[in-house]
């Protein structure tokens, strides 16, 4: 945002509207509520109106690197956190190894299962149940 | 605020920031006055919707 954070810090709930490659995402940045799920918007331009028309949920990054983490362990059923890491680069998704830690601890007991290996090392499979 | 007091709305929308105020975006005690203003407002009952913009050159789209 432009300017202070005085502007941000003095309001109660603050929307962003932010260009996402050919989409722009409207999202709740600051919330004392429960927060919107975000939503993807396309603009469209002509001679005589500007319109803004809903293009469904905007999933984000997040999602994005769990449904390729799914895809890796649905091909290799249990992986360490390093070789997901390195599947992912292999296909192209750019994600920090800490970030992806992140990622996978969330999806623990919901998409994932997270079990220990011979030295503590964290592995993660498809949780049957989801 | 004396108009906001005789009309009572129940939503003002202040589009954009910059148009309401001639002080510092970058001055926290300048802003920390325009906020207070628009908080008065707010706590006299009516909602106030701000539309402020980014910085030119942020987010993705950004031209360099």
């Amino acid at each position: 945002m432009r300017g202070s954070s005085d502007i941000p810090g003095g309001v109660d709930i603050e929307y962003a509207l932010l260009p996402v490659g050919d989409y722009l995402v409207f999202k709740s940045v600051k919330t004392r509520t429960q927060p919107l799920q975000p939503i993807k918007l396309k603009m469209e331009v002509n001679n005589e109106s500007i319109s803004l028309t809903y293009q469904g949920d905007e999933y984000g990054e997040e999602a994005e690197i769990l449904e390729e983490v799914i895809n890796i362990l649905e091909e290799h059923e249990e992986e360490g956190v390093e070789k997901i890491f390195k599947s992912l680069k292999e296909r192209g998704l750019k994600v920090g190894i800490n970030r992806l830690r992140e990622i996978l601890k969330k999806a623990s007991g919901k998409e994932l299962l997270e079990e220990r290996g011979p030295k503590g090392k964290r592995l993660y499979r498809l949780n049957p149940a989801s | 605020m004396e108009k906001v007091e005789q009309v009572k709305p129940t939503l003002v929308v202040i589009d954009s920031l910059i148009r309401v105020h001639r002080l510092k975006e970058d001055d926290a005690v300048a802003m920390s006055l325009v906020v207070g203003r628009l908080r008065k407002i707010a706590n006299s009952g009516t909602t106030v919707l701000t539309i402020h913009h980014h910085k030119k050159g942020e987010g993705p789209l950004a031209r360099s």
